[in-house]
């Protein structure tokens, strides 16, 4: 798959953002912000030519979004966390910042001070709040194997949780890939049987945004040259309309938006999710982007243009 | 005592607990069409174990064998088989386990069944290319004389011979793969004649299988990939073991292996319906099963 397509698929999909969010930027919720802000950015990092502007529009918005809303909400796990400690650092990036997430960040780092270690589902959390020096390093990055080994043997509703903690804890312990992960040689080969063997299960079950996860996390233990991955890849670029969003999801949205009306914002999350979901895969495939851009992005050092 | 192939055993108790179930003229006027299928799987069980030692003089297998037998020299099975051109190929499967454990009269039937595939369309009717492979099969088992293309002319027309990536691959595709590797060795009796190349990309490609159907819980083809595997000789991987392990834990006290995951039958029905349904979901894999005990000597 050569990286050129790559970044055309990227393109596409921030231009079906970029028009998302010229069009319906005051109807966005917070949560919905947050995932347009962060594929903008994902875009922005995969593109020679970048649109500092729709980044700032959402940028803005997402702020007076969070500005908006009561501390309780925002600190109460009505938004999930990592995407608000990720969407705080593009805010910073775009020389904004939210208070309300400012807040949280310093009373989860004074949670995490009181442990002795970090639980692994929040390696994550800690990662970002050690990069923002709010916590004094990130100290641990433990991988709960025994969830790898339950992968493979439990029906598919039990699956879907073991591998999405499995793909949420090797983010955290590789500081979402961009240093490798701390585990023994057999361990190293343990993931990476587990994750390519969900790999095609969980796109055959039309899954996309496990899929990607799963994509996410073969990347970030540096086992992206397999077949599987091959295979996985083309078949989510086959997922992109001509608009740019990435998968064929009408049952789901109608399923989900029931006797609703109008259906239409129930198909903008579902369509972001798994768009901003396929982008992220797809940006850390560009594997030298990904470390250069995120790593700049963790450490406050990406600097608005 | 324990039978030196315990996972077949208590599959066999099972599967003879239900031969009312089996069989298709059972308290009815009229052959009962949706019971033929599970009939002829189960002759093929009986084919597969009338060629292990172990199992010669088990009761269960003359149990099973008398079942078969009745139903097929009845006059109503007979009328079937001529007015039904779609008979054929089943007869013939059936037929073979009878020969197999001496239970029919040989002669007469084989010359009953080259005049019929010498005077109806059964040679002519349009045939998926896994289903030339068992008609081949058929017919090879059976002794007829036929001009069907070789077992290897055959092969290539299948998709075990035109892979495409497993995710495209669907529940169908995978059924239609598993059926022609059974056909094409002979339920494992037969080696595959095949370039190393093609069968390297055959046991990738049944090893993503096995990946995708334990992840969903589809455990009858998660059965049928692993026995086409056996039929290979292809079981040593990582993916075979621990679905054999897999499987294995899942099979019940009384010897039933259970279906699909997402086909279970609702356990609100009562009585008879609810062992019907519960047979209906899980005579297959029971009986798939079983035939993987049997020729991998795996117990689960």
């Amino acid at each position: 798959m050569r990286d050129s397509e790559l970044r055309r698929a990227i393109g596409q999909a921030r231009e079906w953002l970029q028009c998302l969010s010229v069009k319906h930027v005051m109807e966005l919720a917070a949560a919905d912000a947050m995932l347009v802000l962060i594929g903008l950015w994902l875009g922005d990092i995969t593109h020679v030519h970048k649109d500092r502007e729709s980044v700032g529009v959402i940028a803005n918005r997402l702020q007076q979004l969070l500005d908006d809303s009561d501390q309780d909400t925002v600190g109460s796990g009505h938004y999930d966390t990592r995407l608000l400690l990720i969407s705080d650092l593009i805010l910073r990036y775009c020389g904004l910042g939210s208070a309300q997430i400012e807040v949280l960040a310093r009373e989860l780092a004074a949670d995490f001070e009181d442990l002795d270690s970090t639980p692994e589902d929040y390696l994550g959390e800690s990662f970002l709040l050690s990069k923002r020096g709010l916590l004094p390093g990130h100290v641990t990055t433990r991988v709960d194997l025994s969830l790898a080994l339950q992968i493979g043997l439990g029906g598919i509703s039990a699956q879907r949780i073991y591998v999405h903690n499995l793909c949420r804890q090797i983010e955290g312990a590789t500081g979402f890939g961009t240093f490798p992960i701390q585990t023994s040689r057999r361990g190293r080969v343990e993931l990476e049987y587990r994750l390519n063997q969900v790999l095609i299960g969980s796109f055959h079950s039309y899954d996309i945004e496990l899929a990607a996860a799963v994509l996410r996390s073969l990347v970030s233990i540096q086992a992206r040259d397999s077949r599987s991955v091959r295979e996985a890849l083309r078949f989510l670029l086959l997922q992109q309309w001509p608009d740019g969003r990435f998968g064929f999801l009408s049952t789901e949205v109608r399923l989900l938006a029931g006797e609703r009306s109008p259906v239409e914002p129930v198909a903008r999350r579902v369509y972001l999710q798994s768009t901003v979901a396929c982008m992220w895969a797809i940006a850390m495939m560009l594997r030298d982007d990904w470390i250069v851009h995120a790593g700049h992005l963790f450490t406050g050092t990406e600097q608005a243009a | 005592m324990m039978h030196a192939e315990p996972s077949a055993d208590r599959a066999l108790d099972w599967l003879v607990g239900h031969l009312d179930l089996f069989n298709p003229m059972d308290g009815n006027v009229e052959i009962q069409r949706s019971r033929l299928k599970p009939l002829t799987e189960l002759a093929l069980l009986l084919t597969c174990m009338s060629m292990r030692e172990t199992w010669q003089g088990d009761r269960r297998v003359s149990v099973v064998g008398n079942l078969i037998a009745r139903t097929h020299v009845s006059e109503d099975m007979r009328s079937y088989l001529i007015r039904h051109s779609d008979a054929f190929v089943p007869h013939v499967l059936r037929a073979i386990s009878l020969k197999q454990i001496a239970m029919i009269d040989w002669d007469d039937e084989q010359v009953l069944l080259q005049r019929l595939l010498g005077c109806s369309n059964v040679l002519f009717t349009e045939r998926l290319p896994f289903q030339e492979l068992e008609l081949r099969y058929a017919l090879e088992g059976a002794g007829l004389v036929h001009s069907q293309p070789s077992v290897a002319t055959l092969f290539r027309r299948t998709i075990a011979s035109h892979l495409c990536p497993t995710v495209y691959m669907t529940e169908y595709d995978a059924y239609t793969l598993t059926h022609a590797i059974f056909y094409a060795t002979s339920f494992g009796h037969e080696p595959l004649s095949i370039a190393a190349i093609q069968r390297q990309r055959l046991e990738v490609a049944l090893r993503d299988l096995l990946d995708i159907y334990l992840y969903v819980g589809q455990w009858d083809l998660v059965a049928e990939l692993l026995f086409a595997c056996c039929c290979l000789a292809a079981k040593d991987s990582r993916q075979y073991r621990e679905a054999l392990i897999a499987l294995g834990a899942l099979q019940g006290a009384d010897g039933s292996m259970p279906g699909p995951a997402t086909a279970r039958p609702l356990m609100e029905n009562r009585g008879e319906q609810l062992r019907e349904r519960f047979f209906d979901w899980s005579y297959h894999t029971t009986i798939v099963a079983a035939m993987l005990a049997l020729t991998s000597d795996a117990r689960f």
